[in-house]
């Protein structure tokens, strides 16, 4: 079932937490609404869930208007961040819950639980209370509890933020083949652009209550819009400096970048520029080399499979990737080679993409 | 505490009477009957008579209060003191103590609270007496209204008393918001 | 904290200081306990023991005589019927009203800052004394004609015991997370029905707690009977207790089991909500 906001809006005491969001997610698809904390994803989720009233704008589920719509009749299930199990009840009660509430009679639930805990493998648990259960079981039954009525839409609002880093991965791949098994239209909510990357057909990124862009991973990782959504997704983040135009070329500490000629008419255009390029595109060379930009060492973390080396160049401080073995110390002078392909290039200003 | 005001009353009726009352009994133990003592008919003995029922019926009351305050303080200032070497009266004064200002103010609070109109146990004991020896703004207020049977002026009574307790009321809650009532 | 005393810290120290401690702390409990050791022990003695001096501390002479004779005393049964009446109806009418207020205090915004100005007016009937509020009490139940009935002292209880209710239970429902409610929403259930089924269940036990405080404070309430009764219609057992202790001739044996028979109940109420003692009791400002 496909879900559509359109200009929806909500405010708090004057402030547009969730400012004219106009977002189409398809049927089957897994949209993951990506940003800082605080940034209105949460409000969006409940608006859409009804628990919190839309201040303007509509949404539509499977093209039918919402708004008004009490929780219950709008056939979508929800996952909570803190799971938000009913402590008094069994697994088994937790995730028949649902199928109680609409008179399935008793044996046909027991069927339709037991199956279910059977596919999420955590049949053995059913007779135990959520405090009886670990996090990541827990996890499961919440899960459990949002299929077993096969709604319109999942909503999830970080689900996996309450788990330790290593039950993380393990159930964010689960999610993804239960996602993707089921085929039901998902909206994910997560300020984890790891998280996002891996789960999304397509992202979303949000900022102070707007959408800034939406794409799949690559579009993102590729193609990013702005600043914002440049720096927010990949890890280590994007390298921006701030420089001006001479002739061809951007002006580099130490040296002159040539821009590709298909740059050159949008960099040409704005007034103060900022590059930016990948801290895994850039490479270090010796200070010397001709069009490198230069920097002091400032640190490095050897990762084990890689080296990132921060440098200072003048006001930035940018990361570079350099391979496993790299050795420097903290002072060296080093040179950085960026080529021209890879360089992104953002009116400083507004933050917009040139190109 | 949850015992019967009136009950407390009874109780401690039992313990003060002048002739076979067990406080006059125990003092006769230490050979101090030099006289008989009429704990709730003399002036000067009857207000502190009445102050010791209370304070008999409502120190665990605080106890427990300052017991639950005391659990709530976590245990590492403690550790971090020791390890500054702090002894363990410097722990009290500077740690225990500061932190148990909140526990203490609702104490004080509720109590206060309580005093202001305190009534039950009076009438048992004393009914005020002798003379006005014991007699609270309570029991005047009722004895104005149902003995002598001016409401007017025990209305006049009661808005004064309601006006003093809010005011201090506030008081207390002042003090308090720094400190968070919940 | 021994430890610290260093190297100066005598055996001979600690034990002496451990033993003041002790000491102590055995004086306290013998002033807190024997007031209540001497009352049963009191209603157990034969007459002529009562009145000896030298006290009888301790005897083998014990008699039930006084507890049979309040247990044959029908005065003394229409007393503790009406006291039971008075504190079960207050604690059940305050409960229902009280709980679903609370509930709406806990979940709903209500507009002009309501939610905050409620909660401390509530919390002010807590402070201001019972006795400003006699005077129009008597008059509007002599004006009902509600004077020396049991439903009177329903209805004056419930004065009390509904904010501490509100209060009380508020305090529950603010404890119970809102996403349990939500869930329950996005699982098809209805407002009623996640009240019902998720939350109800879930306060049960604050709940049960809260309906003992009530007929505790009910029960040992003293000030409203006293005004608002006259007869064995309606007479609570403090008040009656209370018209015995006034009279000249006192029969302190009598006196004492009815004391201890009025107590035994709370005793063991406040033992079943032990976990909620100091919360109750401080109005829910100490959490405990
Ligand atoms: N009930 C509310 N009343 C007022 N402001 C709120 C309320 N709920 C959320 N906000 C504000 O809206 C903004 C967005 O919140 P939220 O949607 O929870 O962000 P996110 O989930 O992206 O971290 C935050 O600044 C938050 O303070
Ligand atoms: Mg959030």
């Amino acid at each position: 079932m496909s879900i559509r906001f359109e200009n929806a809006t909500k405010i708090f005491r004057d402030l547009a937490v969730v400012d004219r969001l106009n977002l189409e997610i398809e049927d089957g698809e897994m949209m993951v609404l990506l940003g800082p904390s605080g940034c209105g994803k949460t409000t969006t989720l409940r608006m859409l869930a009804g628990l919190e009233d839309i201040s303007e704008g509509t949404i539509y589920i499977a093209s039918r208007c919402v708004n008004g719509v009490p929780s219950r009749h709008r056939n979508v299930a929800m996952v909570f961040q803190n799971y938000a199990l009913y402590p008094h009840m069994t697994a088994a009660q937790n995730i028949g819950y649902p199928l109680r509430i609409r008179g399935v009679k008793r044996d046909e639930m027991a069927r339709q639980v037991s199956e279910v805990a059977e596919t999420l493998e955590i049949g053995r648990l059913l007779d135990r209370r959520p405090r009886e259960l670990s996090g990541g079981e827990r996890q499961r039954v919440a899960l459990a509890r949002a299929v077993i009525r096969r709604p319109a839409a999942f909503l999830m609002d970080e689900p996996l933020s309450n788990l330790d880093a290593r039950l993380r991965l393990q159930m964010r791949g689960e999610l993804k083949r239960l996602q993707r098994g089921l085929r039901i239209t998902t909206l994910y909510v997560t300020h984890d652009q790891a998280e996002a990357m891996t789960l999304a057909h397509r992202v979303a990124v949000m900022r102070e209550g707007k959408l800034q862009q939406v794409g799949t991973p690559m579009e993102l990782y590729q193609r990013p819009a702005n600043m914002f959504v440049a720096g927010f997704v990949g890890s280590p983040a994007m390298n921006f400096i701030q420089g001006r135009m001479e002739g061809a070329s951007f002006r580099l500490n130490g040296g002159l970048l040539s821009l590709t000629p298909d740059q050159l008419p949008a960099a040409a255009s704005a007034e103060t520029l900022v590059l930016g390029f990948r801290p895994e595109c850039a490479s270090l060379t010796s200070p010397q080399e001709d069009g490198a930009l230069r920097g002091t060492v400032y640190v490095t973390e050897e990762m084990g499979n890689e080296t990132f080396v921060f440098l200072k160049c003048e006001d930035a401080l940018i990361t570079v990737r350099a391979e496993a073995h790299f050795k420097a110390e903290i002072g060296d002078v080093l040179g950085v080679r960026v080529p021209p392909s890879s360089v992104r290039l953002f009116e400083a200003r507004t933050g917009k993409a040139l190109v | 505490m949850i015992l019967p005001p009136v009950v407390a009353g009874v109780t401690w009726r039992l313990i003060y009477n002048p002739n076979f009352g067990v406080l006059n009994g125990i003092l006769r133990l230490f050979g101090l009957d030099t006289r008989r003592w009429t704990w709730l008919a003399d002036p000067s003995l009857a207000l502190p008579a009445v102050i010791l029922v209370d304070v008999w019926e409502w120190t665990p009351f605080v106890f427990l209060i300052l017991l639950a305050g005391l659990q709530a303080i976590p245990q590492e200032p403690y550790e971090a003191a020791r390890i500054d070497g702090a002894n363990a009266w410097q722990t009290f004064f500077h740690i225990t103590l500061p932190l148990l200002i909140p526990a203490i103010l609702v104490a004080l609070l509720l109590r206060t609270m309580d005093l202001l109109r305190i009534f039950d146990q009076i009438f048992i004991l004393t009914q005020g007496g002798p003379g006005f020896a014991t007699e609270t703004v309570s029991l005047y207020i009722y004895k104005t209204a149902f003995r002598f049977y001016d409401f007017g002026y025990a209305a006049v009574l009661s808005i004064v008393l309601l006006a003093v307790t809010m005011v201090l009321c506030r008081l207390y809650l002042r003090f308090l918001k720094p400190n968070a009532l919940e | 904290m021994r430890e610290l005393k260093g190297q100066y810290d005598s055996s001979f120290v600690t034990r002496y200081s451990s033993f003041l401690k002790y000491a102590l702390l055995m004086l306290f409990a013998v002033f807190f306990l024997f007031p209540m050791y001497w009352l049963v022990l009191t209603s157990l003695k034969t007459q002529a023991d009562q009145f000896s001096m030298p006290p009888v501390w301790w005897t083998k002479r014990l008699t039930l005589d006084y507890y049979r004779a309040i247990i044959f005393d029908s005065s003394f049964e229409t007393l503790a019927f009406n006291s039971a009446l008075a504190c079960g109806g207050s604690a059940l009418l305050s409960l229902v009203a009280g709980t679903m207020g609370a509930y709406s205090l806990s979940r709903f915004r209500l507009p002009f800052r309501l939610n905050h100005h409620l909660s401390l007016w509530i919390l002010s009937t807590r402070m201001f004394p019972p006795i400003v509020s006699i005077v129009p009490l008597f008059l509007i139940m002599r004006a009902l004609d509600l004077l020396d009935t049991r439903l009177a002292l329903v209805l004056a209880y419930s004065v009390f015991n509904l904010p501490f209710v509100v209060w009380m239970m508020k305090g529950f429902f603010d404890e119970l997370p809102r996403e349990l409610e939500e869930s329950a929403l996005m699982d098809g259930d209805t407002h009623l029905g996640a009240f019902l089924r998720i939350v109800l269940p879930l306060v049960a036990p604050g709940i049960a707690a809260t309906a003992i405080f009530c007929m505790i404070v009910s029960w040992n309430e003293f000030l409203f009977a006293l005004i608002l009764t006259q007869t064995d219609s309606a007479l609570t057992l403090p008040v009656g207790i209370a018209n015995q202790v006034t009279q000249y001739e006192i029969r302190w044996g009598v006196m004492s089991a009815a004391g201890v028979v009025a107590m035994t109940p709370m005793f063991i109420f406040a033992l079943m909500v032990q976990r909620y003692l100091v919360r109750g009791l401080s109005f829910g400002a100490v959490k405990g």
